[in-house]
């Protein structure tokens, strides 16, 4: 069942169009992360899904019933929506206790006091702030103001929560942290959830889907492991992670396969993505960690020698950079790099990992 | 970013708001307007053609004319007495090492807190050519017969409304200073500037627009200015305009309303219109006008600061004098003789009692007086904080259409002289006398709150700005209404603001003098008032004893402000 609907979304301030006819769906109880950098147009999508800015285009269907239309002028405000909300500056009250803040949404509903009362508890629960009911939110942390506010946006058990870059001021260690909760937490109460972010690394860990976005549009979307290993453009192959990308020209290509050549002639087989034509210029990318060391197979296809010029350690895996007869290269690998005897590496990228896009992006 | 739409509910508080603006402001001063073309004396009487006759008399009556030309001297003369001093006391802390500058800069703002009633009777208790206690030194150190300085007259005034007006020239010039770029200076300076040829050179041609407007400024409060004419200026029978349009309300029968009108109009039009050439030819008034409203701290010692060497101290001495001798002491004669009864010389301390504040709250206008101006003060100054942190609401925080319009109507008001919206007041509220308005204290409520909005936006609108955008949104995402929104959220955000603006609006409320004159009846007098009658009939130890009340209110009212609740009022 689809919980959120947008079609053809377009959002401008003044003469700047920030978002420019996109459609997407929210299954019901499923996480979408919309990614891309600051300027994307992300966040005004997000706003205009909570009913904080009008549209300029299109529409928005929340659990079937449009809540906002260009054409036929409906709008409905966002204090009708039924949505909950987190916000990048957390924007909690700093005038009133955790209890209170969280209590808010329930007094707008009118609730009796007892069930109120027993609402935040169960909501500061699971947010793990069973301790703090009656804290001033100013003496908060920046990790449990982030789970008052999420607290907040769950107590009345809305359809959709919004997250507006609900991590980006938290240091990188409770980020991990927060992120690793809201993620079972949205599992266990089956939240239908909207993420905005520009990291993408938070973007893999947590969503169901991804749509990622530049200059006002979609330009890839699916599942993390579709998005991350099948970009579709150039642009989200080098958004979602590492990459090395070479510029090569197509010979030919046959049964869905490219022969490309690089500089030197080195030769490479590659799967072949429609709209990649023999004779174009093409660029040819591959992730650092499918780039092989060791294996020295028959075909004398995808090989590369390189020579190694630096070598990092982060801990979980080494990073070396190489120089080869196409250029630069990256290698992730957890083991130590083999090297022969005159201090050259042979490289190998397999057929399956590599990538070819055609250069019409820079 | 921020939010779109607030529905129905913002668009009719931004109506009820609208329509409560034009109510309070525009409806009376264009009744005024209108009313001063007609022919009829008052706006009782029905019908009357059209015509300029009341202007006409404005402008060819040989008193009138003369009052007219007795404004330009005034004004003029208090610009250059303010500029004069304002300037160099601003510079003397802004660009030397001159010693003791908290205290300098504490005293030349003293004028702000007290009001300029008060400032003028304390000087007529040092002056006067009778009972002046300088004028008694003076005499016996000199040996003289008669007093040799008489404060009653043009000079006089000149003196005691320049020295109010020290505090805004202050200020204003101060700020400019401050905003001049160290660099330009220091330019001048690696060039083989010297001190004062770069404070001729650079600093002063930088600052010449600011001090311009303050000049301007300053003019038009002189234009309009009441107090201090009606008592350093009338008992010599020196008039001005503002004291001229008292005398036709009060002594002519019957009286001749639609000429108090045109003179009124008149005297609006001249403010508008200087303000207007000033905004012309140096950019806008606002930014200069707003200057009160914030919290300048005491000015730290600056690059390119000039050092006077042991020059410092006597330049320092001299000013300090000067501020404590013009400000301080006048304050400190009104405070010492409201114990002294009965108050035949001031020299002599042996009449020190009490007498005076039992015979005070003995007599019941007195009483009357300092209840109503209490409750007046303490309701109005929280009607006056609701409608402007509204009015600023709608302005900052929301889309609305004619959000300009609301801000322009609520400061529109501070063009506006005391005495014009008086009158303006009188004539619609006599117009409408079945709205029961019309000699009560509710049209006292209205003149008050009316008359300083600019100052209750100024003071409350720094409040709501400063909360972030989100608290307001994260409150609608719930599904709050706005009124909870402002009552949950906004309000309780901006207390502090907001509370303090209500101290500021207290104060100014509780010792307004120009419209209170004009609109009390017998029954509703105020405290301002009070002082006012006992001075007219000669009850000297009366009027001494209501002044030093109102004295003490408002000092207790800063100090609880300062000290309990940790609030610094700016802006008054």
């Amino acid at each position: 069942m689809v919980a959120v609907e947008v079609k053809n979304l377009v959002k401008r301030y003044g003469a700047v169009q920030a978002v420019g006819g996109i459609s997407f769906e929210i299954e019901k109880g499923t996480l979408k992360t919309l990614l891309g950098p600051s300027g994307c147009g992300k966040t005004s999508t997000l706003r205009c899904i909570a009913g904080l800015e009008d549209l300029d285009g299109g529409e928005i269907l929340l659990d079937g019933k449009l809540v906002a239309s260009q054409t036929s002028g409906v709008f409905v405000h966002p204090e009708a929506r039924g949505l909950g909300m987190v916000f990048q500056s957390y924007a909690v009250w700093p005038h009133m206790t955790v209890a209170e803040n969280i209590m808010f949404p329930l007094d707008v509903l009118g609730l009796p006091r007892m069930e109120k009362i027993k609402r935040v508890r169960e909501v500061l629960k699971q947010v793990g702030l069973g301790d703090k009911e009656e804290r001033d939110a100013t003496l908060l942390s920046g990790g449990e103001q982030q789970r008052v506010a999420l607290a907040r946006a769950l107590v009345q058990n809305p359809k959709i929560i919004l997250f507006d870059e609900p991590l980006s001021n938290l240091d990188a260690k409770l980020r991990r942290e927060m992120r690793g909760e809201i993620k079972s937490l949205q599992k266990t109460l089956g939240m239908t959830a909207l993420y905005v972010t520009h990291d993408q690394e938070e973007a893999l860990f947590l969503s169901d889907e991804i749509a990622l976005m530049e200059h006002g549009r979609i330009v890839d979307e699916g599942s993390p492991y579709e998005v991350y290993e099948n970009s579709r453009t150039f642009f989200s192959m080098n958004f979602m992670g590492q990459c090395n990308v070479w510029k090569v020209v197509v010979k030919e290509i046959r049964d869905g396969v490219a022969i490309v050549e690089g500089s030197l002639g080195a030769k490479f087989e590659s799967p072949a993505p429609r709209g990649v034509t023999a004779g174009m210029t093409a660029w040819l990318a591959v992730r650092p960690h499918h780039v092989e060391s060791f294996v020295a197979p028959a075909s004398p296809m995808n090989r590369l020698q390189g020579r190694l010029v630096l070598t990092s350690f982060l801990g979980n895996y080494f990073e070396y950079r190489l120089e080869t007869e196409v250029g630069p290269l990256i290698l992730h690998s957890q083991r130590p790099l083999a090297k022969s005897e005159d201090g050259s590496v042979s490289l190998f990228l397999p057929k399956e990992y590599l990538r070819l896009y055609p250069q019409d992006a820079p | 970013m921020s939010t779109k739409r607030k529905g129905i509910q913002t668009t009719l508080l931004a109506l009820a708001i609208g329509v409560l603006l034009l109510w309070l402001v525009v409806l009376p001063l264009g009744l005024m307007f209108f009313g001063s073309f007609t022919s009829s004396h008052s706006p009782l009487e029905a019908g009357g053609v059209l015509t300029l006759e009341k202007y006409r008399l404005a402008y060819s009556d040989p008193e009138l004319r003369r009052a007219w030309w007795n404004t330009i001297l005034f004004s003029t003369g208090t610009v250059a007495f303010a500029t004069m001093f304002g300037l160099l006391i601003a510079v003397f802390l802004s660009r030397t090492d001159v010693p003791f500058r908290g205290t300098i800069e504490t005293l030349t703002l003293l004028p702000l807190a007290i009001p300029p009633y008060l400032l003028a009777i304390g000087w007529i208790m040092l002056l006067n050519p009778t009972i002046g206690i300088m004028n008694r030194a003076l005499m016996e150190w000199l040996g003289l017969r008669s007093a040799p300085i008489s404060i009653y007259g043009m000079a006089g005034m000149i003196f005691v409304e320049g020295l109010y007006h020290l505090p805004v020239v202050y200020l204003i010039v101060k700020g400019s200073l401050r905003s001049v770029d160290p660099a330009m200076e220091e330019v001048a300076s690696l060039s083989g500037a010297g001190p004062l040829y770069i404070f001729r050179r650079i600093t002063l041609p930088l600052a010449r627009p600011v001090i311009l407007a303050a000049m301007v400024l300053v003019f038009v409060r002189s234009v309009g200015s009441f107090a201090i004419p009606i008592y350093i200026g009338s008992r010599k029978g020196i008039n001005v305009i503002s004291t001229k349009i008292y005398d036709v309300i009060s002594e002519t029968f019957p009286t001749n309303y639609t000429l108090a009108a045109a003179l009124s109009a008149s005297l609006l039009v001249l403010a508008a219109l200087l303000l207007l050439a000033q905004r012309f030819f140096t950019g806008r008034v606002e930014r200069y006008q707003i200057v009160g409203g914030r919290g300048y701290s005491s000015g730290q010692f600056m690059k390119g600061a000039a050092g006077l060497g042991n020059l410092r101290f006597l330049i320092s001495g001299g000013i300090l004098t000067f501020l404590f001798v013009t400000l301080v002491l006048p304050v400190g004669m009104i405070v010492i003789t409201s114990f002294q009864s009965p108050l035949i010389d001031l020299f002599d301390f042996s009449s020190l009692s009490l007498k005076n504040y039992v015979s005070l709250f003995n007599s019941p206008l007195n009483g009357r007086a300092i209840r109503n101006s209490l409750l007046l003060s303490f309701v109005g100054a929280g009607l006056g904080v609701t409608v402007s942190a509204l009015t600023s609401y709608l302005i900052h925080r929301t889309r609305i259409r004619f959000r300009a319009g609301l801000h322009f109507l609520s400061i529109l008001p501070g063009v506006v002289p005391g005495v014009t919206l008086a009158v303006a007041f009188l004539w619609t509220y006599l117009t409408m006398k079945w709205l029961g308005i019309y000699g009560t204290l509710w049209i006292l409520l209205i003149a008050y709150v009316t008359r300083f909005l600019p100052e209750a936006t100024r003071a409350t609108q720094g409040g709501i700005q400063a909360i972030h955008s989100q608290l307001e949104e994260a409150a609608r995402i719930t599904g709050a209404s706005l009124f909870r929104i402002l009552r949950r959220i906004i309000f309780p955000l901006a207390r502090e603001n907001l509370f303090s603006a209500f101290l500021l609006l207290f104060m100014i409320y509780l010792r307004e003098f120009a419209m209170s004159i004009f609109l009390t009846a017998h029954g509703n007098e105020v405290i301002s008032m009070a002082i006012f009658d006992a001075w007219r009939n000669a009850n000297l130890e009366g009027a001494m004893a209501v002044s030093t009340v109102l004295v003490g209110i408002l000092m207790i009212t800063l100090a609880v402000s300062r000290w309990v609740f940790r609030i610094r009022v700016t802006g008054l």
